[in-house]
């Protein structure tokens, strides 16, 4: 297991080094940041000038060792927009309140996605089953900015239950954390659903019903663990996707998370900051795919010791 | 042949299976009895419904498999009446089974001992240490190092000690029945004659009835009391084994036990039974060894009837009939 | 500890490989050498990153070698690294000591391409029909896959063809190449499996147990087909087989494994003529005849099976041979000749 771990560790940083490389290239050959910050006007000897102060007029090579050292020291670079801000102070609170609002969701996912799942399992072919379907796939075509300001219709403005926006106490969390986790929890349950029944046909389920076992005996421990083989794998990367991938739902909510930062410095095309936040979203993502693998080696014997 | 003795009677079976292709009659009007105490041996042709005929017993067939029509009477009692409520009651304390396939039979998240306690823990509520148990049922079924052993999961065991620990498991809670599914077929000659001790010793013990499904006919002549021969969903032939495997009756029977190897010469070329079997969609209407048999004549266009070639060995071939 | 250790095998350890071999002693062309092969396994450790507690020694020093054209038969206890010993022939396990000689070079550090060339040319085939081929697959496509992946210069046209002259080859139809494998009798399924360890033309086949799940006319019937195939082409079997009747119709040599070692390796002849291994003598015996009257005397094993992560000292048969001796405990013995084609490894044969 430490040979494991050790193995998927190094596989881990050689991806974040990859990635890295890659959006230093897209941002630097893509787009003249440059360009973007001067006004319309501009002469040519001040397009210089700015090249200069942000050693854009140094060589590719050169700048890329830079950046590279400086992300090794997690220093992210200051933001061209708000000066005088690191990129680093600047992302720090807006990620808590994304991972406290992936946090809420991922538990709205696995407590509705995974029970939907199995339900639809065992009751493969009947009206349950397909109840619990035709609820998956509503949640995986509803797009979630649509979600949103229907439930915020509903529960904020005409039945007043709920605040529709900002962050506070855990009142606060339901709104967006259901929207943000209707995708995935259509998505879980539909997993579930085929690695439950996967499981339920295998000579082992019916081992475990031979000896005599009540069926919940069955289901509840032979099954599930099993089962959670591939639902951990998709909890643990979604997760990382939630946090990332929350713009819209932060717009509409006004949380004021990762998503809203990025797409805030996307509106006043703060390039660094923006290349800040999908470097902090590739290292979340990489890391969450780490710990997955490890949980996983955790559950199933058969990759622990290999 | 006291009626009484009877601990399982199997009436005109029938169990279909819905495929793509269409209805399988995979057990096709099968009817035998076993007496307690005795061993019967169910051999004959891959796929010919022996595995289902078994889980038809224990109602633990595929999802797409029913059982439409006949009885089960076990000390009895018909089982196919029973409530799966009611089965779970059954299965592992009364019937217990030992699966065919030795590889995907065990969970791999839990460890093999662990497996086994499980169910001594389940059925004797008042075992004093069924840790300790399972240890000694390893022990009994030849596995080395068997307090290790325990710890291991499924995927660090070889085939033939995956097999072994499913066949612990068939007996661990001293069942009054059990049906073993070619239990042996992974082991060497000394592991699997050790098994058979084992059932041997279990039977003299308490009388364990057992169904022994099986491709090999040294086992059954060595442990079985009758035999019936299957081919394609029907049994052919049954009898007391002796009767059946030095006077066999039936064309298949006949070719089956030609086609044995043999430790003491060489052959070229092993005899076998020349053609396929029929696929399960395109049974033919009479005798349905028709198509492959030497003796085939007019009358094998339908279907024979069970004839009593002697008081207790039976086979369903028009030769027989006289 | 210090009797088991490898010190005394021929080759010596990996340190000192000995000079691969070209050609066996009866002139044809050696494709794979094993010189003292060992593969262990960690197991038993204590919660989820603790120390392993010991090494399964599942394959302890094996020496042999496979021609073109042989047939080597191997049987042994259950659980004696029969299994283990074939991955590792399939390049599935690397050794974790010793060598495994490909015409003459080590397995392990082949270059890319010549990995490629040794995955074509050592093929399997496994135990169980019922679960070994894809049944989501049309059997062309399984059937087809192996020349897909290793030559992609072949058009779907020509793969098609090759795989229909595959079927010919293996006694199935044409006709047959649209359908799934449940379509299919246990015995055509393995037919399937054999066609598709036959299409990249490989030089050795592996075969785990091919027949004992089959019903015995289809199994006279695949071991027949193996036999024909083996004529008209000229390759190597390494067949792992419980039951020694098929193993005697089949092979030319016999290979009888016991806890991670050869006990016996004989062509196989003089092998079913008289096994000289106590252990040997014990499995043959233990042979189940279909005969009632006159049947062999089983010679019954007595005492646990011993463990492969503590073998015993010396022979590692001796905590159960009914002919044990002194010398037994002490000295681990060596595979030797004791007559032309007859080794075994036992000190009654000094
Ligand atoms: N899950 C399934 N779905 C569809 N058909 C099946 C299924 N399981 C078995 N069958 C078919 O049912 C028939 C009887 O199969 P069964 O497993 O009882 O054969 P068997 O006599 O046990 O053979 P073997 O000796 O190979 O174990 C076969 O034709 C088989 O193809
Ligand atoms: N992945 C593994 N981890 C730990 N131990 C293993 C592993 N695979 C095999 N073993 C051990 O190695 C030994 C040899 O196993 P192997 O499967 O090679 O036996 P075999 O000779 O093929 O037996 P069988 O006849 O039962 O198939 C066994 O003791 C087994 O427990
Ligand atoms: S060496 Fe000794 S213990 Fe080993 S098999 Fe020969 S006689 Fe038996
Ligand atoms: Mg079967
Ligand atoms: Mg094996």
């Amino acid at each position: 297991m430490k040979w494991y771990i050790l193995r998927r560790v190094v596989q881990s940083a050689f991806v974040l080094i990859a990635v890295t490389t890659m959006i230093f290239v897209l941002s630097n050959f893509l787009a003249d940041p440059a360009v973007i910050l001067l006004p319309e006007d501009a002469q040519k000897e001040d397009y210089e000038r700015l090249r200069h102060d942000l050693g854009l007029d140094r060589p590719a090579i050169v700048r890329y060792g830079i950046y590279m050292k400086a992300l090794a020291t997690g220093d992210l670079g200051e933001s061209i927009r708000r000066v005088g801000y690191k990129v680093t102070d600047l992302i720090w609170t807006p990620l808590g309140n994304s991972a406290k609002l992936a946090l809420a969701a991922m538990i709205f996912t696995v407590c509705t996605g995974l029970p939907l799942g199995i339900i639809a399992a065992l009751n493969r072919g009947k009206p349950l089953d397909y109840i619990s379907r035709i609820f998956a796939v509503a949640g995986l075509v509803t797009p979630g900015w649509w979600l949103g300001i229907i439930m915020i219709i509903l529960f904020s403005v005409k039945l007043r239950l709920l605040p529709a926006a900002g962050t506070g106490d855990i009142k606060h969390y339901i709104l967006p954390a259901t929207v943000l986790g209707t995708h995935a929890m259509a998505g879980l349950a539909r997993l579930a659903r085929s690695s439950m029944l996967e499981i339920l046909d295998s000579e082992y389920i019916k081992m475990a019903r031979a000896k005599g076992l009540p069926w919940r005996t069955v289901v509840w421990k032979h099954a599930l663990r099993n089962a959670l083989i591939p639902v951990v794998t998709f909890s643990g990367l979604y997760f990382a996707l939630l946090i990332t991938q929350a713009i819209t739902i932060e717009v509409v909510f006004a949380w004021p998370g990762l998503g809203r930062l990025m797409f805030d410095s996307l509106g006043s095309q703060d390039y660094v900051v923006v290349q800040g936040t999908i470097m902090l979203a590739a290292f979340i993502v990489v890391m969450f795919n780490l710990l997955v693998d490890i949980t996983y080696g955790w559950i199933d014997p058969r990759i622990r010791y290999t | 042949m006291n009626d009484k003795d009877v601990i399982l009677s199997v009436r005109n079976l029938q169990t279909h299976l819905r495929t793509r292709r269409g209805v399988v009659k995979a057990v096709d009007g099968v009817s035998f009895d076993v007496r307690r105490g005795e061993t019967l041996g169910i051999v004959g042709e891959s796929g010919s419904g022996k595995s289902m005929t078994a889980f038809s017993i224990v109602q633990l067939l595929p999802r797409v498999g029913r059982v439409v029509g006949g009885e089960v009477i076990f000390n009895g009692e018909d089982l196919l009446k029973k409530s799966p409520r009611e089965m779970e009651k059954v299965r592992g304390k009364h019937v217990s089974m030992v699966l065919q396939d030795p590889l995907t039979s065990l969970n791999p998240v839990f460890r093999t001992g662990d497996q086994i306690a499980e169910t001594i823990r389940h059925h004797l509520k008042d075992a004093p240490d069924p840790k300790g148990k399972a240890v000694e049922l390893m022990r009994q079924v030849r596995i080395p190092a068997p307090a290790t052993a325990y710890r291991y999961y499924p995927h660090q065991m070889s085939g033939g000690m995956r097999q072994r620990v499913l066949g612990a498991i068939g007996v661990s809670c001293e069942p009054e029945f059990l049906i073993a599914d070619e239990p042996t077929s992974a082991l060497d000659p000394t592991i699997q004659a050790q098994y058979l001790d084992l059932l041997k010793d279990l039977q003299k013990q308490y009388n364990l009835t057992i169904i022994f499904i099986t491709h090999d006919f040294g086992i059954v002549a060595t442990i079985c009391d009758t035999v019936a021969v299957m081919y394609a969903g029907k049994i052919v032939e049954t009898g007391p084994v002796r009767d059946v495997f030095q006077r066999p009756s039936h064309p298949y029977t006949e070719a089956l036990l030609k086609s044995l190897p043999s430790l003491e010469e060489k052959p070229k070329r092993l005899p076998s039974i020349s053609g396929q079997p029929p696929m399960p969609h395109e049974m033919p209407t009479g005798c349905r060894f028709a198509p492959r048999c030497p003796y085939k004549f007019d009358k094998c266009e339908e279907y024979p009837p069970d004839t009593h070639v002697s008081p207790t060995h039976i086979s369903a071939c028009w030769r027989s009939v006289k | 500890m210090t009797a088991m250790k490898s010190s005394s095998t021929p080759g010596g350890g990996a340190a000192v490989a000995m000079p691969p071999q070209t050609t066996s002693m009866s002139g044809r062309k050696v494709l794979l050498e094993a010189q003292n092969l060992k593969k262990h396994f960690a197991v038993g450790r204590a919660g989820f990153l603790g120390k392993p507690a010991g090494h399964v020694r599942a394959v302890d020093g094996v020496d042999f070698t496979i021609s073109a054209g042989q047939t080597i038969a191997l049987a042994g206890e259950s659980g004696c690294g029969k299994t283990t010993l074939g991955n590792v022939l399939l390049r599935l396990e690397l050794p974790t000591e010793g060598a495994l000689l490909w015409e003459g070079k080590d397995i392990v550090t082949l270059t890319k391409e010549e990995r490629q060339g040794y995955r074509r040319s050592v093929q399997a085939v496994f135990q169980d029909p019922w679960s070994s081929l894809d049944g989501r697959m049309k059997v062309q496509d399984l059937v087809g896959e192996p020349l897909v992946i290793n030559e992609k210069q072949m058009s779907r046209a020509q793969v098609l063809e090759r795989v229909a002259e595959l079927m010919d080859q293996v006694g199935l139809q044409e006709v047959h190449m649209e359908r799934f494998p449940h379509e299919f009798s246990g015995g055509q399924r393995q037919r399937i499996a054999v066609a598709r360890a036959l299409s990249l033309n490989p030089k050795v086949i592996i075969l785990d147990e091919p027949v004992s799940a089959l019903d015995v006319s289809i199994r006279a019937q695949v071991m027949n087909l193996l036999k024909e195939l083996q004529e008209k082409y000229n390759m190597a079997y390494f067949m792992i087989s419980h039951n020694l009747a098929t193993a005697r119709f089949i092979s030319d040599t016999v290979a009888i494994m016991y806890l991670g070692r050869f006990a016996e390796y004989a062509e196989s002849e003089l092998f079913f003529k008289k096994p000289l291994h106590p252990y040997s003598q014990a499995l043959v015996s233990a042979s189940l005849p279909v005969e009632f009257e006159n049947r062999r005397q089983r010679i019954v094993l007595q005492g646990e099976v011993p463990s492969p992560i503590n073998p015993p000292s010396g022979c590692r048969f001796r905590t159960r041979c009914p002919q044990v001796m002194d010398i037994c405990s002490e000295i681990q013995p060596e595979l030797m000749e004791v007559a032309r084609g007859h080794r075994v490894a036992c000190h009654l044969y000094k």
